[in-house]
């Protein structure tokens, strides 16, 4: 074993017991340096150059007693230093003096051979331990350090990875658009004969090119909203929405699609409006999405789309019957790029996106999606929506829209109208879709109430909208009242009270003059 | 710190790889040989004589401590480093009593163990 | 007849949205950043302005706000047509410049939209 080298110092003013106490150590088959001094001065001096390991000290010298030298060691800091007393110890207190200064262990004189080298190998070996314990837990602590380091470092690293990955995916997805943009706008110059006409077999050939580059620019926006997905940064803004309608509509988009391929394309609407709580936008793209995937992997047969109102939520599904997907694949279904199971034709493929799109814009609604699927017999998307309820709807699409107005630091203003004295509600809502021109706005009609969401607009904006709105007389009979945020209130429940407390039989001219 | 021949014995390739280019970047005069087990590294160590023999705690076959005990029985002279991912007092006290010079923890950038060489060349 | 006022850094697409403009009767007035968009639009004075987002000298943005701070141009309905955006909080088709919100249509861009909006703000050519 290669250790450090231990050193004894001999400090022993009587000659022959000095040479004797030598000759017994280096009898030792241990392998060490030993020095021995006649006085306590020249041991000292020796001692501030390098401190020895183990000190074998007679207790009378001539110049300097022995406790005085324990006290001397401590003094210098060497509290550890292993320390034998040699003495007859006549004096009856000398042990207890010894031990009191901080000696280890003594030696009586006259010195027996067996006794020096038993005492002296054992304090050998308990220094042997304690020194390999303390390189042990110095090592330990240093390593522990630098593990730390590392793994700050290796964080650091990956955060730095993160946030490249999230600049590029943006920076060129923007980068990639204005070129498309150039070629798709030239192609479809020449396609719609700008520049001449242009015979038949050409303009197929340019459709096709065009159709891919809408396929490209898709592909793009996909990226970026995963992107964002993952980021946590897909905002959605949720509102109450028909989802039996919603579904009617891109039905009807697919439609032609479907016909093409001669399969029959059903949403299931039993006429009765199924409200949800959702992003209207978002929910189209989990359709659209979902639906698109069946179209491409359905040959033949049907194509089913269901939306069933269940007590505490809405269940959506998306059925095929195409060729299925297998048990072993179905696991990594909603992964990123994944393209389980594809043979399909050409201009038929996927970002393999859609459903890792589909997967996040659900479960930020709070919803949850899974699948079921038979090779051969077919697929069905199961997932589900927030229902809308009547009391808490406004109140979430209010929350949004003000979640979003501090977001932007913007303002926000609602209009509340009480609609029960109304004779002709639809004429009223028609003169409400006219009045607003900006599609951030939004109209919440309610049985008794109308609410009027307009992001960036003041308060003193809102009775020029009203007045649009009112138009003809017989708005008269209508109560309303504004909050808006920031100026009355800068939480959806201060806004609220506000509404519910200015809207009761109060004069709606004087509510709006008294709080301008 | 110029060693001219230093064994790294590790059993897995990136990290040899890694451990390579640290000590050629420190000291491009130093030839490095790999083993990528216990018992190759000690007939390697016989065969080759390096000045340094750095070797991983967890080792196929014969382990990282089993591996020191008997390099160091062979030779007093040679300098070991044993080098782990898993550091703690118990693996420590286990190094050094199987004869180790220096312990220290793999890192990316090598720095304890750039740290360990130059520990064992100071007096 | 109309007349409109692009904005834009890429001469490729001045000249691709000019063509399809001129094809349906408006007549095109062209400037290549915020800067020379912004002195045009004074001059001019053209009945819209298409505009994209990130160009040299100044800002699309900026370019709209000193628009809207002039007098004699802030009447002028504005159409950002820009790769910045792809879909904005509320569906596609939106950039809030101080609190005014604009239309907004993404590159690469279908023809029938844009000319859709046009003439949804101006009327044909």
């Amino acid at each position: 074993m290669k250790q450090t080298k231990y050193t004894i110092f001999i400090i022993e003013n009587n000659v022959s017991d000095r040479q004797f106490l030598k000759k017994i150590l280096v009898e030792m088959e241990y392998d060490f340096a030993i020095k021995d001094f006649a006085t306590g001065k020249e041991a000292m001096s020796e001692m501030n150059i390098r401190p020895p390991d183990l000190v074998l000290l007679n207790l009378y010298l001539p110049d300097q007693d022995g406790f005085f030298l324990l006290e001397s060691f401590h003094q210098k800091g060497l509290v550890d230093l292993p320390v034998l007393l040699v003495s007859s110890f006549d004096k009856e207190d000398d042990k207890k003096k010894g031990f009191d200064r901080g000696a280890i262990d003594f030696i009586n004189k006259p010195i027996v051979l067996e006794d020096v080298k038993a005492r002296v190998a054992c304090q050998l070996r308990f220094k042997r331990m304690m020194d390999d314990q303390k390189w042990a837990n110095q090592k330990t602590n240093e390593g522990i350090k630098m593990l730390y380091k590392e793994l700050e470092n290796q964080n650091k690293k990956l955060l730095q990875l993160d946030h490249l990955k999230d600049d590029f995916v943006g920076s060129v997805s923007h980068e990639l658009r204005t070129p498309l943009a150039i070629m798709r706008e030239s192609i479809s110059q020449i396609r719609d004969e700008l520049f001449g006409e242009v015979p038949d077999q050409q303009k197929r050939y340019l459709d096709k090119a065009l159709i891919n580059m809408d396929r490209l620019r898709n592909i793009i926006d996909n990226l970026l909203d995963i992107s964002k997905i993952e980021k946590g940064k897909l905002e959605i803004y949720k509102e109450k929405v028909d989802l039996n309608k919603l579904v009617e509509e891109i039905v009807s988009d697919f439609a032609v699609k479907a016909k093409a391929k001669g399969l029959i394309l059903e949403g299931a609407v039993h006429g009765t409006a199924v409200y949800a709580l959702v992003d209207p936008e978002k929910t189209i793209q989990v359709f659209n999405n979902l639906i698109g995937n069946a179209l491409k992997f359905t040959e033949k047969g049907s194509i089913e789309i269901t939306v069933q109102e269940e007590e505490d939520f809405i269940q959506c599904k998306v059925k095929d019957t195409g060729k299925g997907i297998a048990q072993k694949d179905l696991h990594k279904l909603f992964d990123k790029f994944q393209q389980v199971g594809r043979k399909h034709g050409p201009g038929e493929k996927g970002t393999g996106l859609g459903l890792a799109i589909a997967k996040g814009i659900i479960e930020l609604h709070g919803g949850n999606i899974h699948v079921e699927s038979t090779e051969g017999e077919g697929t069905a998307f199961f997932f589900s929506f927030q229902k809308y309820i009547e009391e808490s709807g406004s109140c979430m699409s209010f929350r949004s829209a003000l979640i979003s107005a501090i977001k932007q630091f913007n303002q926000l203003s609602v209009i509340k109208v009480d609609i029960r004295n109304l004779k002709d509600v639809d004429a009223f809502k028609g003169r409400i879709t006219k009045s607003l021109f900006r599609k951030s706005d939004r109209v919440i009609i309610e049985e008794q109430h109308v609410f009027i969401l307009l992001p960036d607009t003041e308060k003193e904006m809102c009775s020029v909208v009203l007045s649009r709105i009112k138009g003809s007389h017989d708005a008269d009979s209508l109560g309303e009242c504004i909050v808006s945020f920031p100026i009355d209130g800068l939480t959806c429940d201060e806004l609220i009270n506000g509404l519910e407390r200015t809207i009761e039989g109060e004069n709606h001219e004087k509510n709006i003059s008294g709080r301008r | 710190m110029a060693f001219k021949k230093i064994l790294v014995i590790d059993d897995n390739d990136d990290d040899l790889l890694m451990i390579t280019e640290c000590l050629v970047e420190a000291d491009p005069s130093t030839e490095v040989i790999t083993a990528l087990d216990g018992e190759e590294g000690i007939r390697i160590s016989i065969q080759e004589r390096p000045e340094v023999v750095i070797i991983d705690t967890t080792l196929p076959g014969i382990d990282g401590f089993e591996t020191c005990r008997r390099i160091r029985s062979g030779d007093a002279e040679v300098m070991i480093i044993v080098m782990t991912g898993q550091v703690n007092a118990v693996n420590a006290g286990k190094a050094r009593e199987a004869g180790t010079d220096e312990y220290c923890v793999k890192t990316s950038d090598c720095e304890d163990l750039l740290n360990a060489l130059r520990d064992v060349t100071s007096p | 007849m109309k007349r409109i006022l692009v904005v834009d850094d890429e001469p490729d697409v001045i000249d691709l949205v000019k063509n399809r403009l001129e094809a349906n009767r408006y007549k095109v007035i062209s400037a290549t950043d915020g800067d020379e968009g912004l002195i045009k639009a004074q001059k001019e004075k053209p009945d819209l302005v298409i505009m994209d987002i990130l160009m040299p000298n100044m800002m699309g943005g900026e370019a709209v706000r000193q628009l809207r701070s002039d007098e004699s141009t802030k009447h002028i309905p504005i159409i950002f047509l820009t790769a910045v955006t792809s879909r904005t909080p509320n569906g596609d088709g939106g950039v809030n410049v101080d609190g005014q919100f604009y239309t907004a249509l993404p590159k690469p861009f279908k023809p029938e939209k844009l000319l859709f909006e046009i003439k949804r703000l101006i009327g044909d050519g």
